[in-house]
């Protein structure tokens, strides 16, 4: 069973997420808060262009994004697959979008990944169980 | 140039405290969570890190180990 222990005193929860290079040649590991208020997952730019998507590319369709403090625009681009808490998606929109550094990570794990399992958090103990539905 | 050794998560966020870090060699568990790495950098400043991986192919992995002072709060 696909599942990661967090400390629960943590002010946001913390996942690992592997990206799949464009080439599909090689991959990236990077640190994402799980985040059920995001629709998209979003990595950052610099991220996105190591892999090879090309975050820059001006025919890269833009997306709106409504945050906390205004709405930004961000080029959206698919990667060949993405895999966090045992799980994997192929072919998952992403946002290239940068966080604050003080962040600590490097994206958000969003809905759009999310929606494809049963996850279950239980906050008290700090568990998070992410499993394809029956 | 000898690498430097493959480290668990627990000795790397001991050996560099709140510091962002680029790891190659990274083992994973069934959970997709980092088990093992082996440090090729590592600073205070998440843009060093991103340069540095820039530089680097292959399968590598961008990792924080600090965490968020208990007076902040995130809102994405």
């Amino acid at each position: 069973m696909p599942r990661v222990v967090y400390d629960p005193s943590a002010s946001s929860i913390v996942a690992d997420l592997l990206l799949e290079a464009a080439d599909g040649k090689s991959s990236l590991l990077i640190p994402v808060v799980l985040d059920t208020g995001a629709s998209l997952t979003i990595v950052a730019t610099d991220i996105m262009a190591r892999l090879g998507y090309d975050p820059a590319n001006p025919t890269l369709a833009r997306h709106r994004i409504i945050t906390g403090s205004g709405v930004e625009y961000a080029p959206r681009t698919t990667v060949r697959s993405a895999k966090a808490i045992g799980q994997k998606v192929a072919n998952l929109d992403i946002l290239c979008h940068d966080l604050p550094p003080e962040s600590g990570v490097d994206g958000l794990l969003g809905l759009n990944f999310l929606k494809h399992f049963k996850l279950t958090i239980r906050f008290q103990k700090g568990i998070i169980d992410l499993n394809r539905e029956r | 140039m000898a690498k430097n050794p493959l480290l668990s998560k627990e000795k790397i966020k001991a050996k560099y405290p709140n510091q962002w870090l680029l790891l190659e060699d990274y083992e994973l568990d069934a959970s997709t969570s980092l088990r093992k790495g082996r440090v090729l950098a590592h600073s205070k400043d998440r843009e060093e890190i991103h340069r540095a991986l820039r530089k680097r192919p292959g399968n590598l992995c961008v990792h924080f180990t600090g965490s968020l002072p208990s007076d902040t709060g995130v809102i994405f």
